[in-house]
């Protein structure tokens, strides 16, 4: 797994709140110790110091007043502090999800760019437009995917690496997100400004990235292996059992790798937030400083796995059912396009709106995951 | 009565007697049918399986009229499973690709003949050293020559005494084993169709091909371990259990081949739907595909029953072999079809029903109609794949093939697409050896008949094609009809355009592109110049003559191909309002004048997609000249929720 599932509307249940938990030092690993040139002791001193001095979360309202309000009431990047894990809360950082979402627009306005050029080129002069290849037997959609093989090629490869393009910059929006998460200013814990969150996803760019691809060898390593070992069973079985039974096991061991490569991606998530956030917290401390990728890399490895050894049920979870609202909602979105069909007009704007809903869910129940992640590997 | 008796009766009725009376929803209740089938040929054996060699052992008597008019001195004899024998067989040297059964087996299959002998009263002649299996040069033995001591009058009728050895192949193109499973199709000594001309439609067995026989009666008795399952053609009529081993006896007249299965893995599920007693035969976990194949069936009797006449056996068993075994899925037999698909085929992909729809439909176009599928294919699973298609239709609607996470694949329209390909390529009618891929062959006889007559029956009437192939289907049932007499039925019940095209599709490979070549649009006005009138000459400028708020224009639509379909084309205006005219299709181009208050704007010929064998609907339409287009604003807006729902699982 290379990202759990996003979105969600922020709704943290009160058995995930970490009221009351003390921040420990140690939580803030291996740059502080491995790197002199990243500014190491001001980072892991800092939360603890702000930390006396910070009271308990400020409420909802205060934090719509304060948090996410008027630029101009942004404070000073030097003023700015790592919050405490009690503090960390998706719903107190709208504008960032709302960013995410801005991001993902524009992102799939590109990607879907070369689909619909191609779509208009053919079917732009129909009098129905595209709703033609909506029409229900397929006739149209057919005819125009088997008879432009050339064009389809193209489209599907541009599509492609459209979307790799977007994903691998997508790794400093996530880096974005998880600064504005976990750091703010003042006593409430005001959100970043934008730019400086921005510039601390910047700085988390390689850490992550590296991250998402070791994490990625990793899971499809394991997904692999329950392939072969899934399909062996299912050949070892078969003659004994039937090829319907056989076919049962099968998929019941293959679930287990499922379940065990999406273990690994929450692990590897509780790394994303740890190293971003490590990140921004430096850069919180010192602007200027540069930062070690190999070091917040191994930092935020072992805070992860440390905090999977005593919390990965719960981090399972908490990402769980986050996951299944967020598939819920894709499902929901189709469901929409499907009972939507070829109309157009008024009933092509409410599904844009609609689907558009859907994805701007989808960024908050990510926000909200990666919320409680910082709050878990933060105790 | 007992099944045996049923079938007897049957079979006593003597040839083309009159099937009872129609039913009220029937496609041709005006036509007669034949109640039963001629006597020609009729096999009395016995088979005994043994199932760890995989051998069978086979002995009986053939019984054999000549029913031409021409005494015959000489017998054809298809010993198919030589087919498998070795890699010089026709089936197995043919470079064929892109069809089922084109591995080689990694167990060789044969047919041993043991005795052959003609009964001529008190006198026996042994046929066995004098029948030629070979041809000078060809090392294939599936097509085996019996010279006769005498000649066999015309009318005149012989008894054979035969006994062979099957050696099984693992399972290739429908017959064959798979561990303890066993599909025994084309298994014994098989006499080829004797022609009215006293000629025989004998034909070695070809990868592409399929079979052509008379019909008689089988009087089958399988002998096999007492721990397995059987399935065969027609009723079982005798069961008994002796030393080991079950013994089940199965007769069925009307009919022109027999095949059976046995397996100690099937579970059973047996059901009388529309007076037919159906028995599924199904390896364990496999009770959803089961009881979809039932549902099918629920469907398929009573819907054929209507369209091409009334099943006329009393059973069908539908077999649906393991997985491990799919190449013995998806074959047709008198009374037994098998189907197929793995067990985790969801709903809404309706590949299960469709295999079963299609081999029950071959229950018709194979079994009652029986033409020759070795010369002419289309007959059967042309015909057949269209009947699939209406019924699939009929059933699931526009979502027919595939009606699945926001999918909507009507199968006719698969087969449409996939027609569209190969159009030029082959002709549709030839033999089945002619085809120069498995893919031609694929797409030509089964998904381009299809399309062709799918697009007669849109273009002409469906009720008219219904009535067309109800006729067709009754008035042939037993006497095995050629592409004339299809052609010919055409000509009568939808008229000459729509047999002409059938014939130009099937024969001449014929095909059709209609396009909108030019649209014109401009505000209405008289004609300008200038005008000799009363001896001076005025000069009108044309916007004193424009006429307001009217707007003149045309639209060519150009016909491309040897097609002749008549088709609609329909012109919208700005303004939002559509018409429709209707040309016959026969000139190679057709100019649509317009008129009316709003500029015209766009036009599309062939609106409700009625050809489905045009080949290029994507030039179908045209905008106006400077007006906008419609664009493609949906495909935008999918495009784009669903490159956010794949951009938010690798990052936010």
């Amino acid at each position: 797994m290379t990202e759990p599932e996003q979105g969600g509307t922020g709704a943290v249940t009160g058995g995930e709140a970490a009221g009351g938990v003390t921040p420990a030092d140690g939580d803030i690993p291996a740059p502080t110790a491995t790197t002199t040139e990243t500014p190491a002791a001001t980072a892991t001193e800092a939360p603890a110091a702000t930390a006396t001095e910070t009271p308990a979360p400020s409420s909802n309202a205060d934090d719509a007043a304060r948090g996410d309000a008027a630029p101009s009431e942004a404070p000073a990047p030097s003023a700015l502090r790592r919050l405490e894990p009690s503090e960390i809360r998706a719903r107190r950082r709208p504008r960032a999800i709302v960013l995410v979402w801005a991001w993902e627009l524009a992102c799939a306005f590109f990607i879907a760019t070369p689909v619909h050029a191609w779509a208009r080129n053919v079917w732009g002069a129909h009098p129905d437009g595209d709703a033609a290849i909506f029409r229900p037997g397929g006739h149209a959609l057919l005819s125009w995917l088997g008879d432009e093989g050339a064009a389809l090629a193209i489209v599907v490869r541009s599509t492609i690496l459209a979307l790799a393009v977007f994903g691998i910059l997508g790794q400093i929006v996530t880096g974005t997100l998880i600064a504005s998460l976990a750091t703010g200013a003042g006593k409430s814990g005001r959100a970043p400004p934008t730019s400086f969150a921005l510039r601390a996803g910047s700085a988390s760019f390689f850490p992550l990235l590296a991250l998402g691809v070791v994490a990625g060898a990793i899971e499809g390593a394991v997904l692999g292996v329950g392939l072969f070992a899934s399909s062996a069973l299912d050949h070892a079985l078969a003659p004994r059992f039937g090829d319907a039974r056989a076919f049962t096991a099968r998929l019941a061991l293959l679930a287990l790798f499922v379940i065990a490569t999406l273990v690994i991606g929450v692990v590897a998530d509780l790394a994303r937030v740890t190293i971003a956030r490590d990140v921004a917290a430096a850069r919180a401390e010192a602007p200027a400083t540069s930062a070690s990728m190999l070091g917040y890399l191994r930092g935020g490895v072992v805070a992860a796995v440390t905090t999977a050894r005593r919390a990965v049920g719960r981090a399972s979870l908490a990402w769980g059912w986050r996951a299944a609202a967020s598939i819920a909602l894709i499902y929901a979105g189709a469901t929409a396009g499907d009972v939507t069909g070829g109309r157009g007009g008024g009933a092509l704007w409410l599904l844009f709106a609609f689907h558009q809903l859907v994805v701007l869910a989808r960024a908050a129940l990510r926000a909200s995951w990666l919320a409680y992640a910082l709050r878990l590997v933060g105790r | 009565m007992t099944f045996l008796g049923a079938a007897t009766s049957l079979a006593a009725d003597g040839p083309l007697a009159l099937a009872g009376p129609p039913g009220a929803d029937d496609a041709a209740p005006d036509v007669e049918m034949a109640a039963h089938a001629p006597n020609v040929a009729s096999y009395t054996l016995r088979a005994k399986l043994d199932p760890t060699r995989h051998t069978v052992h086979g002995e009986g008597t053939i019984t054999w009229r000549n029913a031409s008019s021409k005494a015959v001195s000489e017998l054809w004899m298809h010993l198919y499973l030589n087919a498998f024998k070795n890699q010089s067989s026709v089936f197995m040297r043919a470079p064929i690709g892109g069809f089922r059964g084109g591995h080689i087996p990694s167990e060789w299959g044969s047919i041993d003949l043991k005795r052959l002998v003609l009964v001529d009263g008190e006198t026996r002649h042994d046929l066995l050293p004098t029948i030629e299996l070979r041809r000078p040069g060809d090392e294939d033995e599936t097509d085996a020559r019996v010279p006769l001591p005498r000649e066999v009058a015309p009318g005149a009728e012989i008894a054979l005494e035969v006994e062979w050895d099957d050696k099984l192949p693992n399972i290739v193109e429908r017959t064959g084993y798979d561990g303890s499973f066993h599909m025994v199709g084309q298994w014994f000594p098989k006499i080829a169709k004797l022609e009215a001309d006293g000629s025989f439609a004998h034909f070695p067995f070809h990868h592409l091909g399929e079979f052509y026989a008379d019909y008689g009666t089988y009087d089958v008795t399988i002998d096999v371990p007492d721990d397995f399952i059987v399935g065969a053609t027609g009723p079982v009529t005798e069961t008994r259990r002796e030393g080991g081993r079950l013994v089940e006896r199965h007769v069925q007249g009307d009919i022109h081949d027999f095949a059976w299965t046995a397996w100690d893995g099937y579970r059973v599920k047996k059901e009388t739907i529309h007076g037919v007693d159906v028995t599924v035969l199904a390896p364990a976990g496999y009770d959803d595909h089961v009881e979809r194949e039932l549902e099918t069936m629920r469907f398929a009797l009573p819907h054929y029953g209507a369209r091409y006449g009334k099943y006329p056996y009393p059973v069908l068993t539908l077999v649906h072999p393991p997985v491990t075994a799919s190449e013995a899925g998806g074959m047709e037999y008198p009374t037994l079809i098998t189907t197929g698909q793995p067990s985790w085929l969801p709903r809404g992909l309706w590949f299960v029903e469709g295999v079963t729809i299609h081999e029950f439909g071959h229950q018709y176009f194979y079994g009652l109609l029986a033409s020759n599928e070795d010369a002419w294919p289309f007959l059967d699973e042309g015909l057949n794949s269209y009947a699939e298609n209406e019924a699939m239709a009929a059933w699931k609607g526009a979502g027919s093939g595939i009606h699945f996470a926001g999918l909507t694949i009507g199968d006719v329209e698969a087969q449409a697409e996939r027609a569209r390909h190969f159009g030029h390529d082959e002709k549709i009618a030839q033999g089945a050896g002619a085809f120069a891929t498995g893919s031609a062959y694929g797409a030509l006889v089964y998904s381009r008949t299809a399309a062709l007559l799918e697009t007669i029956a849109r273009a002409y009437g469906k009720a008219k094609m219904d009535r067309a192939l109800g006729v067709y289907a009754r008035r042939f049932r037993f006497r095995h009809p050629t592409p004339n007499d299809l052609i010919d039925t055409i000509r009568a019940e939808i008229g000459p355009g729509a047999a002409d095209n059938l014939r130009a599709g099937l024969f001449d490979k014929g095909w059709v592109d209609y396009t909108i070549t030019q649209t014109s649009s401009h505000p209405s006005h008289g004609a300008a110049g200038m005008f000799d009138r009363d001896g001076k000459r005025e000069t009108i400028s044309p916007d004193k003559t424009a006429r307001p708020n009217r707007y003149d224009g045309s639209v060519l639509v150009v016909r491309r191909g040897t097609l002749r379909f008549p088709v609609e084309i329909e012109l919208v205006a700005t303004d939002g309002s559509r018409s429709r005219v209707t040309w016959d299709g026969e000139a190679e181009s057709f100019r649509v004048p317009y008129s009316g208050s709003a500029a015209l704007r766009s036009a599309i010929v062939d609106p409700d997609d009625r050809i489905l064998l045009d080949e290029h609907p994507q030039n179908n339409f045209a905008t106006a000249p400077g007006q906008a287009t419609a664009g493609a604003p949906r495909v935008l807006e999918r495009g784009m929720f669903w490159a956010a729902t794949l951009l938010g699982g690798l990052a936010p």
